[in-house]
């Protein structure tokens, strides 16, 4: 009877013990302090084809740096933001080193989750190392509130099989697995860009019901990232439209003009007038490089990350063009990329290592080579960007094709809006070309979003 | 005696403790945070956080999206509810009574309680995807047009509540099942000596009898229903035209993509404020019916 009780009162110690023990937890918290001094936590972005690029660049920095140690938390597109956004709300985000999407700087910066870099290294600095276009787009409010790591751009992907076979003419300069990729080149390539008009009387002769049934088996036609900003901005652009005012306040004045009402009229008839475009595009998860060279779809607007998997893809022969422009309208591509910065709640005798892992990746001649060898990714680096265009290394396919992007860099790039409401901006656009393809009528589903993302504008305001 | 009693009572307590902690940490703490959170607003130009009160609140009254939300969340309830109640009825009937198909439907039935409604959601992704989808194929093959499933506003939702129908039916009907087990087996005895036909037994006697658990599904799938969310966020994101734009989906959305935490928080609140009337009402009804 006695062992009994005894066992009681030890069974209720002990559940007692168990929960507040956590309250107790903090015993080595001076050790740990010495420690995370020199421990940089990295908040990342998870890289295409999940090849541990981060972790690759934190290793050679820690060979060279033996008593730092750095540890990766990594997301992937999916839910990067979502993520990112509950720990810059935290109290502690913990970390130390993120990773953002170009045009959310604007906004992290406003509510204040970046240090301004240029505190810690000289702007003098970033101007030498990095392409005038690309540092541009993280200075906000005379601050330097990121590094750019790298840029992006833009082709159309044609099979040139499916182009054959449809008795589509290609445009007069394209590239494929041979071409030798020079700066004049370059500039030809550019300038031999089909138009919209073109591209779409193109599609439509590639369309295919192959067995007759009733049902598409092969589009003509595929914008890579269905619905989103980034890359349905050159419709509006190519035509002289600009989605902010240059405060980045308002989009009245600027979205609700001509330009984009004609923008996303063609965006919808791509999908309900002329078919040629891939209604099931829009279900996340939608994999349009491997769906292209499945045959899915003859032709593909698509990002400069693509290349190497398209190009060397033994059962599909492609050409890339030049990102396609409207008639009378202008040539213009998107442009920008991932950037590097650090979290406002580093601690100021933490700022020297933090800033010096970020100078290094981004600034140095040493780290952003190897982060360009690693990514293979357009640099943003001007060392970089001079050694793509003329070293030999670099002048093999499909690297050398990353002189394409140098050259819309130079003269087609046109950056996402800059302003604190880019993520209202970015949606209420998302929201309104997505519905447009999926056959609410484009005045009214622009209309609808202005005036949701003016609504959001002004409440947080 | 007193002291006996306290002490068995500070060993109950005391195993209590731990499943009680979690309840504060892991459900109390996150609702009281949530309603704190509401109560606030982040400035983006002065990059402050400022008590507003329940201007959160008022704000949502002149937001159209807001009420859409709310009027979809409603109109998804009062079609899936209904829907899930009926099949899951009908599932446990043909399970429970004896006939040739019995396993057959018993294997077929339990499938998708082994499938996360994740996959689920994939599976029905690709089989509903507008174009050149299985289902489309399928339809063809019958002679009837292609659909646009997911690109159109009037379907996208018919293809959520089978989503969530698929996966919650099956669910449900164990508990239907478990009701029908405990019915006396003597009740329908007697009610086929006088006579009383498969049709009226149901109606008269077992309906009666699953009331109790037919409360308890209702009860906790609206619930569930209420909270909708995987489908909508993997598949339709609140489209096309909004026609799936559930509250839940829309609070993550002003607060995780927008970063407009005290909006969405007081969208949280009002959810929970919607749900607790629903469920006051069902126990109300709960009780009036005991």
């Amino acid at each position: 009877m006695k062992n009994f009780k005894f066992l009681k009162v030890l069974t209720a110690l002990f559940l007692i013990a168990v929960t507040i023990s956590p309250l107790f937890a903090n015993g080595q918290k001076e050790t740990e302090n010495k420690e995370s001094l020199r421990t940089i936590k990295i908040f990342a972005y998870q890289f295409r084809n999940d090849d541990n690029r981060t972790q690759h660049m934190a290793d050679a920095y820690m060979k060279s740096h033996p008593d730092v140690k750095i540890e990766i938390e990594e997301y992937p597109w999916d839910s990067y933001f979502q993520n990112l956004e509950v720990r810059f709300n935290a109290e502690n985000p913990d970390f130390d080193v993120v990773i953002m999407d170009i045009p959310m700087i604007a906004n992290y910066a406003e509510r204040g989750f970046l240090k301004d870099l240029s505190k810690y290294i000289p702007q003098d600095t970033f101007e030498d190392k990095i392409a005038q276009k690309s540092l541009a787009d993280v200075i906000y409010k005379n601050q330097i509130v990121a590094a750019p790591m790298q840029n992006s751009d833009q082709y159309l992907f044609i099979n040139t099989d499916m182009a054959k076979e449809a008795g589509v003419t290609l445009p007069s300069v394209v590239v494929d697995n041979n071409t030798n990729i020079t700066s004049d080149f370059a500039k030809k390539w550019g300038d031999s860009a089909w138009t919209w008009e073109k591209t779409v009387a193109a599609a439509k002769k590639m369309t295919k019901d192959l067995d007759n049934d009733g049902i598409t088996d092969v589009y003509g036609l595929h914008i890579e990232q269905a619905g989103r900003l980034y890359q349905l901005q050159p419709l509006g652009g190519s035509l002289g439209g600009s989605i902010v005012a240059p405060d980045g306040m308002t989009v009245k004045g600027y979205l609700d003009q001509e330009p984009w009402y004609k923008a996303i009229q063609f965006y919808s008839d791509l999908f309900n007038k002329d078919k040629v475009e891939v209604p099931g595009s829009f279900i996340p998860g939608y994999d349009a490089p491997k769906e292209f060279v499945n045959g899915s779809f003859a032709m593909m607007v698509g990002g400069g990350w693509n290349i190497k998997m398209i190009m060397e893809n033994p059962n599909i022969n492609v050409a890339i063009a030049a990102h396609p422009y409207f008639k009378d309208g202008i040539s213009t591509t998107p442009t920008g990329s991932w950037v590097i910065g650090a979290s406002a709640s580093v601690p100021d005798e933490k700022m020297d290592l933090v800033s010096d892992f970020i100078s290094w990746w981004t600034l140095t001649d040493e780290g952003s080579e190897l982060w360009y060898d690693t990514n293979g990714e357009l640099p943003a680096s001007k060392y970089m960007l001079n050694k793509l265009s003329t070293n030999e290394k670099y002048s093999q396919f499909p690297r050398s094709a990353q002189r394409l992007g140098v050259y819309q860099v130079m003269n087609t790039a046109q950056g996402r809006p800059v302003t604190p409401f880019y993520p209202f901006i970015n949606e209420g656009f998302d929201k309104a070309f997505t519905n447009a393809a999926q056959g609410v009528d484009p005045t009214k589903a622009l209309n609808d979003a202005i005036n949701e993302i003016e609504k959001n504008i002004q409440r947080v305001k | 005696m007193i002291k006996q009693k306290q002490k068995i009572s500070i060993l109950a307590y005391s195993f209590l403790l731990p499943a009680l902690a979690m309840i504060l940490i892991f459900k109390l703490y996150p609702i009281i945070l949530v309603t704190k959170e509401s109560l606030f607003k982040v400035s983006y130009l002065s990059g402050t956080k400022v008590f507003v009160g329940i201007n959160n609140y008022m704000d949502l009254f002149c937001d159209s999206s807001f009420w859409n939300s709310v009027w979809v969340t409603l109109k998804l309830n009062l079609l899936i509810n209904p829907v899930q109640l009926v099949i899951a009825i009908i599932m446990g009937m043909l399970i429970n009574i004896n006939h040739k198909g019995k396993m057959i439907y018993r294997f077929l039935f339990f499938i998708p309680l082994g499938v996360s409604l994740a996959v689920t959601t994939i599976y029905w992704s690709i089989i509903f995807r507008p174009g050149n989808g299985v289902m489309n194929y399928l339809l063809n093959g019958l002679g009837f047009p292609t659909q646009p499933f997911f690109n159109s506003a009037s379907q996208a939702m018919w293809i959520i509540i089978g989503i969530a129908s698929w996966k919650g039916c099956s669910f449900w009907m164990l508990f239907v099942l478990a009701g029908l087990k405990n019915i006396p087996k003597e009740i329908y005895e007697a009610a086929e000596v006088e006579g009383v036909g498969s049709l009226s037994s149901f109606i008269f006697i077992t309906l009666p009898m699953l009331s109790k658990t037919l409360l308890f599904i209702l009860v906790s799938d609206i619930c569930a229903n209420f909270m909708l969310f995987i489908p909508i966020f993997m598949i339709t994101h609140g489209g096309p035209d909004s026609s799936t734009n559930v509250l839940m989906y829309q609070a993550y959305r002003t607060s995780m993509i927008n970063g407009d935490m005290g909006h969405g928080m007081a969208m949280i609140v009002s959810l929970m404020i919607l749900l607790s009337i629903v469920i006051a009402a069902q126990f109300k009804l709960f009780k009036d019916n005991e």
